[in-house]
């Protein structure tokens, strides 16, 4: 009864929701020009490949990050995982009982595996297999 | 009789060319140079760290307009602190390890000459905090390096072609080098690094035309070692009395007593007294080296001829926190409750800022410039000793408890990167941490060139709090308050600038330098850096137009440093040891970004 009783108004709010999500969801792509460009330079020189298989497979990483995070929450997120790297007492502070650390780092591991499982079919290519930084990259995601 | 005449004539002839020759070898020529905006010669942009700069092209209205002008990649990664000199039309730039050197033509941003020593890597594993290095020094046309294995060299600032060079200490032991070290007349000042490997910390100065040893002050043990005159050197007003840091350690402790002096140092040429802080006391377990341990974490002034102590501070006597006391001393002549004072301004890492008269060492104030500051209540003005709390005191609750919840942490409410003044505002522009601890001590032996740490640390924001790990402040050093704070999501653990078109500038962690109003801390432009950053920014003009120059590179690459194996919760905060051929990823070193103006 409840359920059928809802005003006009509510339900115009129910209705509009997916487009909400839609919004949110279009607003979420909102990465700069020069982030992109320096993800895929970086996503390039980590491969260590400058063939076009891995610049179509970064991009389409960094599209499914994108869709994923917010701009801000993202360089939050890379500048977590980029300190916890850091040397010495320093990078202590984000490896260390820092749960918010983690947290992020964690999240942001989640999405990047995921964006690699859908964009990098040749997991197993000669250049990925010698080039132990994919793997130390792997490694980040506990 | 006739011999006497001549004695009486000619040796005041004598002695007066001699210091005739001696004063303008002590030359005047870096005290004009400090003076000068266009160029940018000491870490400090003058003698008393100021980091004020009267350029004032880039300001309030502009600043949203900044342009990157030019960049430069060093080549090199970890983390790069400090900042580039400008003498002249010549920059000179560092790197962390291995330390290379570069003087760069502004005219074209072409390279005149590098330098890159030869270091043993060995020297890696026994640098607790990252292969930094925090700058050059200039001075009698001279480039002098510091380098990570302690090793001195003076380079010819024109050639690059290497002059002479010593050693400073000795890195099997543990000794290494971060600082960069200052010019002061004939003399180079240079410490030393190592308090996690229970080194004993001192300062030295070099003669700058042929490295010899003039003089070196330690910071513990015997009076005539520390250079401490028990009748004259005083603390709080009063002599310091026979034995001073003897009487405050267990046996021989002393000898492997920390109290480093690897921050920076500023120098007053009117008193001729030196400005910087000893560290830590090793180790980090306070149950094991009862006493005040004397004269870790002070603030010393010295003579800069003899190297004699005019006065020392102790701000955290037998220190359970390793609040290191080696932040910069910035030297400021303002008003202290209505009366105009020669003042010494030190933001420490226990999270007190200290105002002090820097001629007789008398405290002014002491006030805590984070409000999340717990370990202690406040500091007592008579005896200038801080009261701490118990429950936050590591000694207290003794070795294998888990002390919980003090702030600030380990790095302290502020690290080494250095704060700004200016004279317009009054202000200090502070970068801070936001961070606190639990903190565990543990039962430690020493060996020469093994970690000598003994507590395991986490660390976490500020609970309460914004949420973030870091402010940006500006700070009353007269009322001793803050003016306004600026919450960041990360600790600043970049050097600040503050110039004469009232504008403040800093970087954070995520790469940003910020411009923000020197008044109301307002932001007025951020610009996103390759990486992190926690270099200095300097200012300095070519061809009558601003610049502003900063180093980014935090070292933290993805990818590099997980094979390190840190991913453990409270792995690496010690020494660091595994090093992974990095050089497949040059491409992603450090940077150093210049700003400027559109035409």
């Amino acid at each position: 009864m409840v359920v059928f009783s809802v005003s006009r108004y509510a339900k115009a709010v129910l209705y509009s929701i997916p487009f909400v999500l839609f919004v949110e969801q279009a607003l979420a792509n909102d990465f700069p020009t020069v982030d992109r460009a320096l993800f895929i330079q970086e996503c390039m020189a980590l491969e260590n490949s400058h063939k076009y298989e891995t610049l179509y497979a970064c991009s389409c990483k960094l599209d499914k990050i994108a869709a994923e995070m917010s701009y801000r929450e993202f360089v939050e997120a890379d500048s977590y995982q980029r300190m916890s790297n850091m040397r010495g007492e320093r990078g202590g502070l984000f490896r260390s009982g820092n749960k918010q650390a983690r947290d992020i780092r964690k999240h942001y591991s989640q999405i990047k595996t995921r964006a690699e499982a859908a964009c990098f079919p040749q997991q197993t290519s000669p250049h990925s297999a010698a080039d132990s930084s994919r793997k130390t990259d792997n490694i980040q995601k506990r | 009789m006739k011999k006497i005449k001549y004695v009486s004539t000619v040796i005041p002839v004598i002695l007066a060319s001699l210091l005739f020759s001696w004063t303008s070898w002590g030359n005047d020529e870096l005290l004009k140079m400090q003076t000068d905006p266009n160029q940018w010669v000491m870490w400090g942009g003058n003698y008393a760290g100021n980091r004020y700069s009267e350029l004032d092209q880039i300001n309030v209205k502009n600043a949203s307009e900044l342009q990157v002008a030019w960049t430069m990649s060093t080549g090199v990664l970890r983390g790069h602190e400090g900042g580039p000199l400008v003498i002249g039309e010549t920059m000179y730039l560092h790197t962390p390890f291995p330390n290379k050197v570069f003087a760069v033509n502004l005219a074209d941003q072409s390279i005149i000459w590098s330098y890159e020593p030869t270091q043993d890597s060995s020297v890696i594993p026994v640098m607790c905090c990252d292969t930094v290095y925090r700058g050059l020094a200039y001075g009698k046309g001279k480039i002098f390096l510091q380098q990570a294995d302690t090793t001195l060299v003076a380079l010819d600032a024109k050639t690059g072609k290497k002059i002479w060079s010593l050693k400073n200490g000795d890195p099997k032991k543990g000794e290494t080098n971060t600082n960069a070290p200052v010019v002061i007349k004939n003399m180079v000042i240079t410490g030393i690094s190592g308090g996690e490997f229970g080194v004993r910390g001192y300062l030295t100065a070099y003669d700058t035309e042929t490295g010899k040893q003039l003089w070196r002050g330690y910071s513990t043990g015997p009076d005539d070692e520390m250079l401490v005159d028990p009748e004259k050197t005083t603390h709080m007003l009063k002599p310091v009395g026979k034995n001073s840091s003897l009487k405050t350690w267990k046996g021989d402790q002393w000898k492997i007593g920390g109290g480093t002096t690897w921050g920076w140092y500023t120098y007053d040429p009117d008193l001729n007294l030196i400005y910087y802080g000893s560290g830590n006391p090793s180790t980090w377990n306070p149950s094991q080296r009862p006493g005040d341990n004397r004269w870790s974490m002070a603030i010393w002034a010295r003579d800069a001829d003899t190297g004699m102590t005019k006065w020392v501070y102790q701000m955290t006597p037998h220190d359970e926190w390793d609040y290191d006391g080696v932040n910069e001393m910035i030297l400021v002549d303002q008003k202290i409750k209505g009366k105009m004072r020669k003042t010494l301004v030190h933001f420490d890492r226990n999270g007190f800022a200290y105002t002090m008269d820097r001629v007789t060492g008398e405290l002014l104030v002491a006030e805590k410039f984070d409000p999340a500051v717990n370990w202690a209540t406040h500091v007592d003005m008579k005896t200038g000793r801080p009261q701490v709390v118990a429950k936050y005191s590591t000694d207290q609750n003794g070795e294998d408890e888990d002390t919980q919840g003090v702030c600030p942490a380990a790095l302290g409410s502020k690290d080494q990167q250095p704060a700004a003044y200016s004279p317009r505002t009054g202000l200090f522009y502070v970068p801070t941490n936001h961070v606190c601890m639990n903190y565990e001590p543990f039962e430690v032996s020493y060996a020469a060139g093994q970690p000598y740490i003994g507590a395991t640390l986490s660390m976490f924001p500020a609970p309460n709090s914004h949420g973030g790990l870091g402010n940006f402040i500006a700070w009353d050093a007269d009322k001793g308050e803050i003016v306004w704070s600026l919450p960041e999501a990360f600790s600043v653990w970049s050097g600040a600038l503050a110039t004469a078109g009232d504008v403040v500038f800093y970087g954070t962690l995520e790469g940003y330098l910020k411009a923000i109003d020197a008044k109301t801390g307002k932001e007025l432009y951020r610009f996103k850096t390759p990486s992190g950053i926690i270099g200095n920014i300097n200012t300095y003009t070519y061809k009558g137009k601003q610049y502003l120059a900063v180093l980014s590179g935090v070292g933290g690459w993805a990818g590099i440093g997980m094979a390190a194996g840190l991913e453990g919760d409270t792995e690496g905060l010690g020494a660091v040891g595994a090093y992974r051929k990095l050089s497949d990823y040059t491409q992603l070193g450090g940077v150093l970004t210049v700003f400027t103006l559109p035409k």
